[in-house]
């Protein structure tokens, strides 16, 4: 078990360290640091962008790469919402509160080295259980049959939609829009075309690249075109000497990093919770445990230290289900899935057997872009600083360019950009309707596999619907997904009421 | 104040009309059985959910409620038309005239959604953004698409 636990390191670092692997991990942490710090480009919007920039790479490095913008979007997030208040990415919303006063104060320096670090501490130890757990719950999975599979579809599904924000009715119509989406083009068993209307060259599927690119990128250029201001920010202020912390400081942060990194550890591996989640729970426990919760909202580092640890600890286990189980948790991990895909690795309890170097060589890059990423933050932020003050107004038209010359690059095929036109309108259509484009896009990529596994299902067991649910992992998958299901209405039902009696609390106050 | 939720009612029958379609695909496809499922199968019963949710949403959205509900945030017509004529004329222009016209016009069209910037800022975009594309993918990434290419 443990020698295993070593030799299955030592593999991974034997990728991780080649020429290639540094090279690309270093290309993937420095490209999202600076997507990450840009404003009005999200993570999955970054990462969609860049997808077709790797098709020509081996699959490990594509993932090393693909990964690596991922948790490099997340430090540069960190260093916009200190800086400016603008948070980069929505789980490094957190870190404004305290990060921002903290800049305000004249600890900026500080504010940004406790990030790195703290970011670094819980990558690390993320990256430690992922090595750990994931031969565990791979090899559990594997006796796995396809109504276990199935309901396990459901509960990642039901879970990563209806755990965000939003009225339940709408998540779960676009979970179903989306599995819908994901029948556009052939059918595995009959062979016939499906939901394509007429036009033939999507007999593949939807292209990921342009969905995404659509549903997300365009119409947050749409809303943001003309409008986004940027403020100015004195880069001077941020040296290298204005980073060190002072004693009383580094005595705060180190504990709330080690209880954020565990919260995040742990809810970045379950489906539907993730960074955010873990975040906002981590800054919630530190002012808990605080001896001075008044501190909070004016500067605490603690408020800094805990939920950046958590966040980037949750970032690396929740690739421990979409490896192994080729569930994923969030949008995020969903398209890192369909980049899998893409590059013809089925996410699944097998890949640990048939691509042991995939499966430690990404393992053990999270550790070295970390480590890239603490040396490109701490001595050379000062030019992340610079990159934050590019107006919006010059940076908008360069990714209007990069989006349709990336989706058109993905199969050089016209209708591609005809797909991602249709995405664009349709996201800002939700967008007015208030649904949300996550659920959409989770549904899209799994509704394939769900399909398949449902029909496999019944075919092994002869049409009988109860096998569903009288396999005991199976139905406890399907119970959880149902809780979760009554659970959210219910709270949706109690705010509702709650409103209610608040607003005639306030009629009777009026009177 | 009584007011009607007129967005629930909107979702809803976008959910309806999605759910139509998925129906209508599903009735020309073999629909199967439980034991083997054909081609149909799958859509049919999604589109029925569908059907069933939409109704909820519509239901919902009648039920009075105090405050009429905000609609999200519709951005101005101008960066919407802008935006999506920009991606349009990318498409019509690709495969005919090749990267640079092709990224030059959409970008131009992209620029005139944001109205504080100058003429010359544009102009200056409509050089400069085309230049660094093909640096990127053309000598960069040695993407197979012609710079400029004349078949109308």
């Amino acid at each position: 078990m443990m020698s295993d636990f070593f030799a299955n390191l030592s593999l991974g670092f034997s990728v991780a360290l080649s020429a290639a692997g540094l090279g690309w991990c270093f290309i993937g942490v420095a490209l999202g640091t600076f997507v990450g710090v840009l404003p009005g480009i999200g993570a999955l919007a970054a990462i969609a962008l860049l997808l077709p920039l790797t098709f020509g790479l081996e699959p490990t490095y594509a993932l090393i790469m693909l990964a690596g913008i991922y948790y490099g979007s997340n430090y540069g997030g960190g260093i916009a919402s200190i800086l400016l208040n603008l948070p980069g990415t929505p789980t490094s919303a957190v870190t404004c509160i305290d990060g921002y006063p903290m800049a305000r104060n004249g600890r900026a320096g500080v504010a940004l080295f406790t990030t790195a670090t703290a970011s670094f501490f819980g990558s690390a130890i993320g990256m430690i259980i992922m090595a750990i757990f994931s031969p565990m719950l791979a090899a559990a999975a594997l006796r796995f049959s396809a109504p276990e599979y199935f309901s396990l579809m459901v509960l990642g599904l039901v879970a990563a939609a209806m755990l965000g924000s939003g009225s339940p009715f709408r998540a779960l119509a676009m979970i179903f829009f989306g599995l819908i989406l994901g029948l556009v083009g052939r059918d595995l068993t009959s062979g016939l075309l499906r939901f394509t209307y007429g036009v033939d060259e999507l007999y593949e599927g939807l292209p990921l690249v342009a969905i995404a690119l659509g549903i997300f990128g365009l119409p947050e250029i749409i809303r943001n075109a003309g409008h986004l201001q940027r403020s100015r920010i004195r880069s001077k202020d941020i040296t290298f000497a204005s980073m060190i912390p002072t004693r009383d400081e580094v005595k705060r942060a180190v504990p709330a990093a080690i209880r954020g990194t565990g919260l995040g550890a742990f809810f970045g591996a379950l489906p539907g919770t993730g960074g955010l989640l873990a975040s906002f729970m981590s800054y919630a426990l530190e002012k808990k445990v605080s001896k001075h919760p008044e501190r909070f909202g004016k500067g605490a580092i603690e408020g800094v230290a805990g939920p950046e640890a958590a966040n980037n600890s949750a970032v690396q286990t929740a690739f421990i289900p979409t490896l192994t189980l080729g569930i994923p948790g969030d949008v995020i991990m969903a398209i890192m899935m369909g980049a899998m895909i893409i590059h013809g690795i089925q996410p699944g309890a097998q890949v640990l057997t048939s691509h042991p170097d995939l499966f430690w060589g990404l393992t053990a890059s999270f550790l070295v872009g970390n480590l890239m990423l603490l040396i490109l933050n701490i001595p050379l932020i000062g030019m992340w600083v610079r990159i934050l003050s590019i107006p919006y107004s010059v940076l908008y038209p360069f990714i209007i360019a990069f989006i349709c010359i990336g989706v058109y690059s993905v199969n050089g095929s016209v209708v591609d950009l005809g797909v991602l036109l249709f995405f664009g309108l349709l996201g800002c259509v939700m967008q007015y309707l208030k649904f949300e484009p996550a659920p959409l896009v989770l549904g899209l990529i799994l509704g394939p596999m769900l399909e398949q596994n449902l029909r496999r299902g019944l075919q092994l067991y002869r049409g009988d619907y109860t096998e569903f649910l009288t396999r005991p992992i199976s139905a406890t998958f399907l119970l959880i997904s149902l809780f979760i299901i009554v659970w959210s209405f219910w709270g949706a039902m109690k705010t509702r009421r709650m409103r209610r009696q608040m607003r005639a609390a306030e009629e009777q106050a009026a009177e | 104040m009584r007011n009607l939720n007129k967005i629930d009612v909107l979702a809803g029958l976008f959910v309806l009309v999605i759910a139509a379609l998925s129906l209508f695909e599903a009735s020309g496809l073999a629909m199967g059985s439980a034991r083997s499922m054909g081609p149909g199968y799958f859509p049919f019963y999604i589109g029925l959910i569908m059907v069933v949710i939409g109704i909820a949403l519509i239901l919902q959205g009648r039920r009075p409620v105090e405050e009429a509900p905000e609609f999200g945030n519709l951005p101005s017509a101008r960066s919407i038309l802008l935006v999506l004529a920009a991606v349009t004329s990318f498409a019509l222009m690709i495969e005919r005239f090749g990267l640079v016209p092709a990224t030059a016009v959409a970008v131009f069209l992209g620029t005139l959604a944001d109205r504080e910037s100058s003429l010359l800022q544009k102009l200056i975009l409509t050089i400069v953004v085309p230049v660094v594309c093909v640096l990127i993918f053309k000598i960069g990434l040695s993407m197979s698409v012609d710079v400029f290419r004349w078949r109308p």
